[in-house]
């Protein structure tokens, strides 16, 4: 009991002290420094990215940083709320990346921003239905399709993955018709396109 | 003794006739397809074995068969195919 009372005392007493001694500490300074330093690189490659015109008679970013309580652009919204930096936002690094995306989307474009986007990227594969046979008893027709110069035998419902890199993409076949193939191309538990 | 007689006689009879029940196609069409694949489609749907060469495998047929059985359906292929 004795020994916990003193070193709740010790604690109360020389805590705060050590507080204010790791304020001085060369190594935080050197810290809040490269802080702000990475902080006014990561606003001016964002400002470009965002299309912006650099003035030089802008004021210090730094003297913004930890001062205003304002983001500066979309990006400091996300990672310097309120001033401070979020050890759990988004890395700058995927930041950078996202942006220049949606630069080039839009510089090849207008019209993407606005179309259906998804996760992942969707490659539809190239298909030649090569043959059909419906038999006489209540069996569901057989089709003979080419898929990436293979040649697959395909009933209704069945799925074929045809994406190496993504396993998960497959093409589901919806209906086997006299001169037609339904199918939907997506990925497995989330099929979306269909033709 | 003669209900299971005619129990018996049924039962032959019956698998009989599904065993005598020939495979009808009711249409089948391939266009610049190999002979191994056309035979592949039929094989698998009358559930029979058929073989084919390597040689014969790979010519190449555009065949349109409406309401026919298996065994003329293989004929037409190996006639157009000159495998006759």
């Amino acid at each position: 009991m004795l020994r916990m009372i003193l070193s709740i005392t010790f604690l109360v007493c020389f805590l705060p002290y050590s507080i204010n001694a790791f304020a001085d500490d060369p190594f935080v300074e050197k810290q809040r420094l490269l802080q702000q330093e990475m902080y006014k690189r990561f606003t001016t490659l964002d400002r470009r990215l965002n299309g912006a015109v650099e003035s030089k008679a802008e004021p210090e970013p730094e003297a913004k940083v930890f001062s205003s309580r304002q983001a500066v652009t979309f990006v400091d919204s996300i990672a310097y709320p309120k001033g401070v930096r979020d050890p759990f936002a988004i890395p700058s690094l995927l930041l950078q990346t996202l942006a220049l995306e949606r630069n080039n989307k839009v510089q090849s474009n207008s019209l993407s921003s606005y179309a259906f986007s998804q996760t992942s990227v969707l490659t539809m594969p190239k298909i030649k239905l090569k043959g059909v046979m419906h038999q006489r008893r209540d069996s569901s027709p057989l089709a003979v399709i080419l898929l990436n110069n293979e040649t697959y035998m395909v009933r209704e419902g069945d799925e074929i993955g045809f994406n190496l890199a993504e396993p998960s993409q497959v093409i589901k076949i919806k209906q086997i018709k006299r001169l037609s193939l339904l199918i939907e191309v997506g990925t497995l538990g989330e099929l979306v396109i269909v033709r | 003794m003669k209900f299971r007689y005619i129990i018996f006689v049924n039962l032959l009879f019956f698998s009989a006739f599904t065993l005598a029940k020939p495979f009808e196609i009711a249409e089948l069409e391939f266009k610049g397809s190999r002979v191994i694949d056309v035979i592949r489609v039929l094989a698998e749907d009358a559930q029979i074995n058929i073989i084919a060469t390597p040689e014969a495998g790979e010519k190449e047929i555009t065949i349109f068969l409406k309401d026919i059985d298996l065994e003329q359906a293989i004929k037409a292929i190996c006639r157009i195919s000159n495998l006759w």
